[in-house]
């Protein structure tokens, strides 16, 4: 019976499966049995437990061929803040235009609130309109698809995008697909420069899929700054980041594999206690940027 | 079934009875530790059970349990011996995939929900995380918020004080002071900026409108009820940012679009707190020119000079 719960639990419970369990518990050694009798064996056992499942208190139904679980054999306790928590989740997630997002959030829901009493259940239920969450790129759904193909089948791509007002082309491998409300982007191994960057998917002009897979050793362009003043006293080091060096008033910083556009945006932040120190280009790159700035206010 | 339906009684041909009685003992076992004879008078007294079993027949069950992965542990209370189930095959199990959406949609969103939000999801994934095998995804989900390692009835109370705009006297550790340090501030806003949670306000001592980040705040000293509702000066910056690519520009709450063309936008932010706006403006970079007030425009024009000078210096 056990068997036939976890195949309940996982949503697995095909008549098939559950019949298998139940025949080899009724099938001894040495005796014959013929299909019609061994059927009706399985059948009056299996209705057995169902039935005892169902006097303790665990509802089960048979949508076509299949046994569902609509109650748990014990109840796991969430608070009222959980419950909230997960209509948050649950009302992105209706919104968000992932396929896959949607069935993995679908599903670790229904899971939760099989295992939750009924008023807990009506509370989420009556929580589900209160939140909305409009995300500005269900017209780019198709594009989402495609470019997490890309992703997964690894391989190297040709893109045509817009920067900074130009046309840009670069071949690179897709990473990942990653999500704000306003957009969607495309995190992939720029090949040539050997860093990471984020394009969003309405800037892709174009995507060529290349005919050679590349399996070479990626390495990212590392990043060398400083930090003085306040800054270096306070300072917490990102996901991608480790300590190289302590002084007094510094602290020196070794990034890698950040973004460029999102490293430089983040480090302007920090006005004039960061300096960038290497490599030469990169600085090079950070000392236009702020030319470019001041050019602005024709400076 | 539906005999039973009208009279309430079971028979052998209706159900499996050891079917019954191992899903008793499961259940038992799940809501905490139970003796040999709790266990046996419980089947006693089950009203459709009604029967006596041995501790031998027990033992049988429970050796069943552990067949189908249920890790049933034994404690010592006094001489008295109990057991339970710690853990068992029909638990949630949250998959890597699972995980993982809950991170990308978390991402998604984080920019849009309120400090409550955070601190209710926050909550959920302490809840959830021990659920989660991989335990590189693990640590993630526990960290993914920015109040992950915060005192929660501690940002509460920060929340509260500062939707009333009642001065509070904090207990402050900072590395830039040698010791810890009180300060009050009338508090008016806690937001999250670059991962971290802030709480901003006025320091009447100092006379400046300061940030302070929530993990060096230890306590609140003192709440000072009968202080007086001070207005603090704000700043009104009107800035033009260029549009270089086709991504929609995420405007803030204290932000207001003021004209639009296919090449920029034209923004008036308001905030009491002027770092903030002076942190994004230069998280614009290029893209961004301040158009008034002038005095606070002088002040971008400064910084940006700094900035270039501390690069020609070395």
């Amino acid at each position: 019976m056990f068997k036939f719960l976890n195949l309940l639990y996982k949503n697995e419970a095909e008549y098939e499966s559950v019949y298998e369990i139940f025949k080899s518990d009724i099938i001894r050694e040495n005796e014959v049995y013929d299909d019609k009798k061994l059927n009706n064996l399985v059948q009056v056992v299996l209705n057995k437990y169902i039935n005892a499942l169902r006097i303790f208190g665990v509802k089960i139904k048979k949508e076509k061929n299949k046994f569902k679980l609509e109650s748990s054999l014990y109840i796991s306790e969430y608070s009222i803040d959980n419950i909230k928590a997960m209509s948050i989740l649950t009302s992105a997630n209706i919104n968000i235009p992932d396929k896959d997002i949607n069935k993995n959030i679908s599903e670790l829901v229904n899971n939760i609130v099989l295992r939750m009493d009924i008023q807990r259940r009506n509370i989420l239920n009556s929580l589900l309109g209160k939140y909305n969450f409009t995300f500005y790129f269900t017209n780019i759904k198709d594009q989402i698809e495609q470019c997490k193909k890309y992703c997964k089948d690894n391989v190297l791509l040709e893109i045509n995008y817009i920067n900074k007002k130009k046309e840009e082309r670069c071949i690179c491998k897709p990473k990942e697909i990653k999500y704000t409300i306003k957009t969607a982007i495309l995190s992939c191994y720029e090949v040539k420069k050997k860093e990471i960057i984020e394009i969003a998917l309405p800037n892709i002009i174009s995507i060529d899929e290349l005919p050679n897979r590349t399996t070479s050793f990626e390495s990212t362009t590392t990043v060398v700054y400083k930090l003085t003043g306040r800054l270096a006293k306070t300072y917490k080091l990102k996901e991608n980041e480790k300590l190289d060096k302590i002084e007094e008033d510094s602290i020196t910083i070794i990034n890698t594999g950040e973004p460029r556009d999102k490293l430089f945006a983040r480090l302007m932040r920090y006005a004039d206690l960061c300096k960038i120190i290497t490599p030469k280009y990169i600085r090079s790159d950070m000392i236009n940027l702020i030319n470019d700035s001041l050019k602005n206010y024709n400076k | 079934m539906k005999r039973f339906m009208e009279t309430n009684t079971v028979t052998h041909n209706l159900m499996s009875f050891s079917g019954f009685k191992s899903l008793l003992i499961f259940s038992m076992l799940v809501e905490g530790p139970k003796t040999y004879e709790e266990i046996i008078e419980n089947i006693e007294n089950n009203e459709y059970l009604k029967e006596t079993i041995s501790k031998d027949t027990i033992r049988i069950y429970m050796n069943s349990l552990k067949k189908v992965g249920c890790d049933i542990k034994k404690i010592y209370e006094g001489r008295t011996v109990k057991y339970y189930i710690s853990s068992h095959p029909f638990e949630l199990k949250i998959t890597d995939a699972q995980a993982d959406s809950i991170i990308k949609i978390y991402k998604a969103i984080s920019g849009s929900i309120e400090l409550g939000d955070f601190i209710l999801l926050q909550n959920f994934f302490d809840k959830i995380s021990e659920h989660i095998t991989n335990e590189k995804l693990k640590l993630q989900i526990k960290n993914l918020s920015p109040i992950s390692n915060l005192n929660s009835s501690l940002i509460k109370e920060l929340a509260k004080y500062t939707k009333d705009k009642t001065e509070i006297t904090i207990l402050y550790n900072s590395k830039n002071f040698k010791k810890k340090k009180e300060i009050t501030i009338l508090p008016d806003k806690m937001h999250i900026n670059n991962h971290k949670l802030y709480i901003t306000g006025y320091n009447s001592e100092y006379q400046n409108y300061g940030e302070f980040p929530v993990n060096n705040i230890i306590k609140i000293v003192s709440v000072n009820i009968d202080s007086p509702k001070l207005e603090i000066p704000g700043l009104t910056v009107t800035y033009k940012y260029l549009k270089t690519d086709n991504t929609n520009f995420e405007i803030l709450n204290n932000e207001k679009i003021i004209e639009e063309t296919n090449d920029y936008l034209i923004i008036e932010i308001s905030s009491k707190n002027k770092f903030e706006i002076t942190q994004r403006i230069l998280s614009f970079t290029n893209k961004c020119i301040v158009l008034s007030p002038d005095n606070y425009k002088n002040e971008i024009i400064s910084c940006l000079l700094k900035m270039k000078e501390g690069y020609i210096e070395e």
